[in-house]
């Protein structure tokens, strides 16, 4: 980079020109077996990218193989211009997994759980600065958990876990987010508070990619469409676009969200759109990711 | 006594049980975190093929047990890694191959029969060697330096592996750390506690532990002292009782385990009498739910409908009748106080030389203030916020005192703050309040000089990082100078009777000392919460 001597301010330095995230080609998949197969995807910075797909179809192993939780086959991964096995600069890119619960084998207070997420943040032998109490409170709070960060973990219900795992990702004050199914089990007025927070926090410049079954639940948000099926790219662009051709895209799976009478009306533009998948297949998939 | 501690073998005895009472429970509640109780265990049969190998060669039991069990440990440690379904078999051979091969050697010794195991297997208080505590004190520090260094990464990984290894932990480099801990464990406490015992004293009293603590780090604090006192204790008990020393110790950490299961059932019986529930309760409160978050000791309650509802567990607690409510209200004078509107109205905004005045004043402010335009499905209950909130201070009965308390923090403040510069800067101007946040300012001037990221540093701060906030008169710093004269005087005094102060410090006591509210305590979590969401849009 050749940037002028008086740099223009770290802020505006840190999106960097090209894709935050570019796959050319990837395969990714488990043990010797590819589940998805030749994706090519970049992620520009600002993108706020919804994955869509069918139970099976692959979503949740792009997003692992984007952060080297999945084998990976052929094809390049790039993180913020820099191939996946150069990159160390973790806390940019945070991760909320697709997980319902958390582990409760012992005592975890909220704040401990999302504490784990500041981590990367520090070096090993560095202690907890106010800086970094300060940030895990803060993304404690933006998640609506204040008044109960000091409860067990275990005493939370499932939708209140997730958001835990959500705060834990913010902790890391990361530039990218990759959430997988971030708003399953969570109810309407905390979907809707979550869309906030994410709305405010895109302003401020933060790229996210969540793979969901409601695209309704992010509201006006979203700004590009991605739907994998059967372990391939079968769509690719803006949102527009995507509800133009939603139907024939997405076979006949879809349908309106039933609870858009509670959502904000004066959004005109927004058109709900949720894969809606049967009961049975959602608890098989918990089983494979278990 | 005395004549026990001035024998040099109990000496050394009572200092390896310390070592060991400190070092066990720390590296087995990492164990307990991974499912993973038995591998200590495991280790030890390992542990004593070398100590077999050991006497066969007349060289030092501890060092040969030490490479037995290091060993063991980064091989079973790399084959549960590979995650094979043949995994678990394997570990059972390596195991059952350690202590079959430690008898089989150990016969095979001149001086040696399988009786010698004994003193190994189950601890004696009388082998301890001097040379063996310099071995064991340096062990031991090594432990307890890796485990305060590593806790939380050990902790992240054993929580959630995946997202340890997405946020780019070494999480084989962990895993194999904890198995070498494991290992260096085992061998401390060969002599005094056993190797067939180890895995007990790092188990049990991170399981009494477990019924104890609150947090994690609580939870561990808990699980080291009773370690030490079961440690400690069945040394001596195994001298004057002429018992094995490490079933002693193990049976103590046991009894313990059992007192604190019972004896947390009981409280818990008596809390659940003493405390009642909130019935049917459907909604769930939260920043932003549209009522008032109001803080109270050390947690959020939400004024719902004229009770104040305190999260707890799965469901919500009734705080306060409206008696009670009525009482704050009568003691402090004011309606608009009530222990926590005052705590904010007061102060840098409205500045009151009376209470009365300062409720009048927020009264006018209400009164120009349009109704907050919201689209959040719970509008409704904050848009009727400002009439209960005009009829603050007019002095009727209680419903309408009752009524007064909704002049809390959001409104007042929220009100306040948008006078000056459009809502969000009622948070900064708290921050400024020398009053009662002062901790909050040193959090902001630490924010200041950098440190977050630029994308978190431009959003004000929020809320619960910001303040600890104290209900009624202990809310109030007796220096602040807001608070006039009146004010002043109350800061002094504390809340409360004096009947209810020391019940509640009594409360607060016995709570701490056997509940281990020690631990992460509840800092911040009585905070704004419920205006956050709220002023940041
Ligand atoms: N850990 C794993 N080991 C082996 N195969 C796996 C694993 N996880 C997923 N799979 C397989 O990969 C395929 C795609 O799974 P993936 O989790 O990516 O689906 P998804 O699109 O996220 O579905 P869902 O909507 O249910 O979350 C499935 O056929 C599944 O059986
Ligand atoms: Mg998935
Ligand atoms: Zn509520
Ligand atoms: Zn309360
Ligand atoms: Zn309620
Ligand atoms: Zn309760």
């Amino acid at each position: 980079m050749s940037a002028p001597s008086p740099a223009p301010s770290p802020a505006a330095a840190s999106p960097a020109p090209g894709p935050v995230i570019e796959l050319r080609h990837a395969s990714f998949g488990y043990g010797e077996r590819a589940v998805v197969t030749d994706v090519s995807l970049a992620v520009n910075p600002g993108d706020v990218l919804a994955i869509l797909g069918s139970n099976g179809s692959g979503k949740s192993t792009v997003v692992k193989g984007v952060l080297g939780l999945a084998q990976q086959f052929t094809g390049e991964v790039d993180l913020f211009g820099m191939p996946r096995a150069d990159f160390h600069d973790h806390p940019r890119i945070g991760y909320v997994p697709q997980r319902h619960t958390l582990s409760s084998t012992v005592r975890s207070t909220v704040r401990e759980v999302v504490g784990t997420g500041r981590l990367s943040r520090q070096p090993w032998w560095g202690r907890t600065t106010g800086a970094d109490r300060a940030a895990v409170e803060r993304a404690i709070d933006l998640v609506g958990l204040s008044d109960r960060s000091s409860v067990d973990v275990a005493d939370l219900s499932g939708g209140q876990q997730r958001r835990v795992l959500i705060a834990r990702a913010l902790a890391g004050e990361p530039d990218v987010l990759l959430m997988d199914e971030p708003t399953a089990g969570v109810d309407a007025v905390n979907q809707h508070v979550l869309a906030d927070v994410l709305r405010r926090l895109v302003e401020h410049g933060l790229t996210i990619v969540v793979v969901t079954h409601e695209l309704a639940a992010f509201e006006d948000l979203v700004t590009r469409v991605v739907v994998i099926d059967a372990g391939q790219v079968r769509f690719d662009g803006d949102r527009a676009t995507f509800e133009r051709t939603s139907t024939s895209v997405l076979h006949d799976h879809n349908h309106h969200h039933h609870d858009d009478e509670l959502e904000d009306p004066d959004g005109g533009s927004v058109v709900p759109v949720t894969i809606e998948v049967p009961r049975s297949a959602h608890d098989a998939s918990g089983r494979t990711h278990g | 006594m005395a004549e026990m501690l001035a024998l040099d073998f109990m000496q050394r005895a009572l200092l390896a049980a310390l070592l060991v009472g400190l070092a066990a429970p720390l590296v087995g509640i990492f164990l307990v975190q991974r499912r993973l109780a038995l591998i200590g265990d495991g280790m030890g049969h390992v542990a004593l093929a070398g100590v077999a190998v050991g006497v066969l060669t007349g060289s030092s039991p501890v060092w040969a047990a030490l490479v037995a069990a290091l060993v063991a440990a980064v091989v079973v440690e790399l084959i549960r890694t590979s995650g094979r379904s043949q995994g678990d078999v394997a570990l059972a051979i390596i195991f059952y191959g350690g202590i079959a091969a430690s008898v089989v050697i150990i016969s095979a010794s001149p001086k040696g029969t399988p009786a010698n195991l004994t003193a190994y297997l189950f601890g004696a208080i009388t082998t301890v060697q001097p040379s063996d505590l310099w071995v064991f004190g340096a062990l031991t520090a090594l432990i307890i330096g890796t485990v305060s260094l590593l806790r939380w990464r050990l902790y992240a990984v054993a929580s959630d592996e995946e997202y340890a290894r997405s946020a780019g932990m070494p999480v084989l480099a962990l895993n194999l750390a904890l198995a070498v801990l494991t290992a260096i464990t085992v061998v401390v406490s060969m002599r005094v506690v056993g190797l067939l015992l180890i895995s007990a004293l790092m188990i049990v009293p991170n399981a009494a532990a477990q019924v104890l603590g609150r947090s994690f780090r609580s939870s561990l604090l808990w699980a080291v002292v009773i370690g030490l006192v079961s440690s400690v204790g069945g040394v001596v008990i195994s001298y004057a009782a002429n018992a094995p020393s490490g079933g002693t110790i193990v049976l103590i950490a046991i009894g313990w385990y059992l007192v604190a299961a019972v004896g947390a059932a009981v409280w818990a019986r008596g809390r659940r009498r003493g405390h009642r529930e909130a019935e049917g309760h459907g909604h769930e409160h939260g920043p932003d739910c549209g009522h008032e978050a109001i803080p109270h000791d050390d947690h959020v309650d939400y004024l719902h409908d004229g009770h104040l509802h305190a999260p707890h567990l799965g469901h919500y607690d009734e705080h306060a009748d409206h008696a009670e409510l009525a009482d704050h209200v009568e003691r402090d004078g004011h309606a608009g106080h009530a222990g926590h509107a005052g705590h904010y109205g007061h102060a840098d905004h409205a500045a009151p030389t009376s209470p009365r005045a300062g409720s009048d004043r927020v009264r006018r402010l209400v009164a120009s203030q349009p109704s907050v335009p919201s689209h959040r499905p719970h509008a409704r209950a904050r848009d009727d916020r400002p009439q209960a909130h005009a009829s603050t201070g007019d002095g009727l009965g209680r419903p309408a005192a009752v009524r007064g308390l909704h002049v809390g923090p959001t409104t007042a403040h929220t009100l306040a703050g948008r006078g000056r510069d459009g809502g969000v800067g009622d948070r900064l101007s708290h921050a400024r309040c020398p009053c009662c946040h002062g901790r909050d300012r040193r959090l902001a001037d630490r924010r200041g000089r950098g440190g977050l990221s630029p994308l978190f540093d431009r959003r004000p701060p929020s809320p619960s990082a910001l303040s600890t906030l104290r209900p009624h008169g202990r809310g109030r710093r007796p220096g602040c100078r807001n608070l006039g004269r009146a004010g002043q005087r109350r800061a002094r005094l504390p809340g409360g009777t004096a009947y209810r102060r020391v019940g509640r410090s009594l409360r607060l006591l016995l709570a701490g000392a056997l509940f281990g509210n020690t631990g992460t305590p509840s800092r911040g979590s009585a905070s704004l919460s419920g205006a956050s969401i709220l002023a940041w849009s």
